[in-house]
């Protein structure tokens, strides 16, 4: 399994559970942004950090078979709950930044408009 | 990694944010030979829209992915551009406060630094960086701030920002463009002759025969990087309160340094009202409730959709409000100046580790400044409260809110922070400082710090404005030392290894 593989079914997991339908057209541009984050962490967090996606995905084997790739997408979900609200605060944690990169990701390609909206450090109007 | 070159120079400021830029400008306009070497690209102001996810990719170092590990840990930015800082923040300004100059003074043995000088080094930054406030009304979240605070009695200001406002005769409104690094200081040094080298990341400063050896990773036209090697007579390491304290003690330069990181940090609140408060083509929230300095202070972020989304992040099953009701809702936040931490190099890495520790003080005061928050909030006629905390319910009433614990539990905070100092403090008390009260280091020659990192302790007000303004000061004392030079000679380019180091002239 590759890790882009991982993040990518992960990602699709949390838009259909956290996002509005509108958002799941997103999802590419989504998977992108969060793999490019994974690649710009800080280098001490990078390995960890993978190994830790890796076993996120192989967490499943043991009680479905599968890894967290290849379930179906309601099993998927089960799983992200089940990291979201864990007493273990690594999986908390793991579960929050990827949420964090996601849900900010397809909100910005959902609402593009609303960058512009407040436009501190660009040009603005402002009637007196 | 492939051929390697030499540039001589007489001054290598490293790092090009309000520190480096301010700092740079006054050594070349003095007739200086000064190259600026910034690490991230030269981009326009206009590259990105501020706060979107462009500008997260292009000016943020490690693309936003920045944290620091403790009890609790916590988000912080820094910009990683020509510009640094100032391309990425608000453009909030304040000059210093009396009382922090005074304490600072007093624990860290500064020579100077007094009100009066300050003032000086202020107004001759707000001359080239223009400060104004808004030419028209404030938008309705900030309003509502203000309008609560003073219910309460409490005292609030309208804070002014680094913008520079102009009436456009052709549309009848008013242009605002925010005065960051790139749009003042930084043309002005290259108007002087200094030389700005982006891309340019600095690994290390070795000193041999007399000069600095500044090894430096190039990137330029090509994607692949060369290794450069600037040969200074003095070194100006301003990189900001991170990166400044790594490259020093990756250099071996040890004493004091790192040791000391202070912060603001600051735990945010959507609130949601019950009529539209959150309109297209607001101007930006400029209120801060102050009536609680210096222990904690209050104000309004930008809340867009996707920041509201990502504000909202504890608050998983209500996330849909923020497509239903987002013209509702709006982003609040109480910063304290609780907490401490470090910054050290590891071996093989190149990135710092940052690492942080709350007492039980700090979280009790950032609770206590929640509470205030809260009590503003509801006098300014919110309808719920969504506080950043793990597991926090949804607050629909005062009552409500002070029912909660005063004490945050470290863990569950969702902590941020903008402003960071504090890494090499500056004064002459050789216990606790690792400069000179003018941001010479300590026992180490030709050697000089200019960023927020000099800065003893929390501003208490957003930084930028005294990060420019003490970077002035320790230029004008430099140049005082140095007297003003002839620059035709001041830059000899050594190009031993047929790299193409791009200049902007």
């Amino acid at each position: 399994m590759s890790f882009n593989q991982i993040v990518t079914a992960l990602t699709e997991s949390i838009i259909y559970d956290r996002c509005d339908a509108s958002a799941r057209l997103s999802r590419n541009v989504a998977s992108c942004f969060v793999l490019t984050q994974c690649r710009r962490m800080p280098d001490y967090l990078q390995f960890p950090f993978m190994c830790l996606t890796w076993g996120f995905d192989a967490w499943t084997i043991v009680f479905t078979g599968r890894p967290f790739h290849l379930l179906s997408q309601e099993q998927r979900i089960r799983q992200v709950h089940a990291w979201r609200t864990s007493t273990w605060g690594f999986r908390r944690d793991f579960m929050k930044f990827y949420e964090a990169f996601v849900i900010f990701a397809c909100y910005s390609d959902v609402y593009p408009a609303d960058d512009h909206r407040q436009t501190s450090g660009y040009r603005f109007r402002s009637s007196r | 990694m492939s051929d390697s070159a030499q540039l001589k120079v007489e001054i290598a400021v490293i790092g090009a944010g309000p520190g480096g830029a301010v700092t740079a400008m006054l050594l070349a306009e003095a007739g200086h030979g000064v190259v600026l070497l910034e690490e991230g690209p030269y981009l326009s102001l206009d590259s990105a829209v501020h706060f979107s996810r462009d500008e997260i990719e292009q000016k943020y170092r490690n693309g936003g992915v920045t944290m620091g590990i403790g009890s609790a840990n916590m988000a912080y930015v820094e910009g990683c551009c020509v510009g640094g800082g100032s391309e990425v923040n608000r453009g909030l300004y304040a000059r210093t406060p009396t009382d922090v100059l005074d304490a600072w003074r007093r624990k860290f043995l500064i020579d100077g630094l007094t009100d009066t000088e300050m003032q000086y080094h202020h107004k001759a930054c707000e001359q080239i960086a223009l400060v104004s406030s808004l030419p028209g009304q404030a938008p309705p979240l900030s309003l509502r701030l203000r309008e609560g605070a003073a219910r309460l009695g409490w005292r609030v200001e309208e804070i002014p920002r680094l913008v520079s406002y102009k009436h456009d005769p052709t549309t009848g409104c008013v242009v605002g463009r925010k005065q960051s690094m790139t749009e003042t200081f930084v043309p002005r040094f290259i108007k002087a002759g200094g030389r700005l080298l982006s891309d340019a990341r600095v690994i290390r400063l070795f000193r041999s025969g007399g000069y600095w050896q500044v090894r430096t990773h190039f990137r330029g036209d090509t994607k692949s990087e060369r290794v450069v090697t600037l040969v200074a007579d003095t070194v100006i390491v301003a990189c900001g309160a991170i990166q400044t304290p790594a490259l020093l003690r990756r250099s071996g330069i040890t004493h004091n340094i790192g040791n000391n990181l202070r912060f603001h940090p600051m735990i945010k609140v959507v609130a949601a009202f019950s009529d539209e408060m959150n309109l297209p083509g607001q101007l930006d929230p400029v209120h801060q409730v102050k009536e609680f300095d210096p222990r904690f202070s209050m104000g309004c972020s930008m809340s867009s959709r996707p920041l509201l989304s990502l504000a909202l992040l504890d608050h998983p099953e209500h996330l849909a409000e923020v497509d239903q009701n987002w013209r509702h809702m709006g982003i609040y936040y109480v910063q304290t100046t609780g907490g401490r931490g470090t910054v050290r190099t590891l071996p093989v890495f190149k990135d710092p580790l940052v690492r942080l520790q709350y007492d039980s003080a700090d979280m009790r005061e950032l609770g206590e400044g929640l509470q205030k928050l809260g009590e503003c909030l509801f006098a300014a006629g919110a309808v719920a409260l969504y506080p950043g905390i793990v597991g926090a319910s949804v607050i629909r009433s005062l009552a409500e809110m002070k029912r909660i614990s005063v004490e945050i539990q470290a863990k569950r905070a969702n902590l941020s922070t903008l402003h960071l100092f504090s890494t090499c403090p500056m004064g002459e008390d050789d216990y606790r400082c690792a400069t000179d009260s003018f941001g010479k280091v300590h026992g180490v020659e030709e050697l000089y710090v200019s960023d927020a990192s000099l800065l003893p302790g929390p501003t208490i007000v957003n930084p930028q404005g005294t990060v420019m303004a003490v970077a002035h000061r320790n230029a004008l004392r430099f140049l005082e030392r140095r007297g003003p030079r002839a620059k035709a000679s001041s830059i000899t380019a050594q190009v031993t290894g047929g790299v193409g180091v791009r200049s902007v002239q």
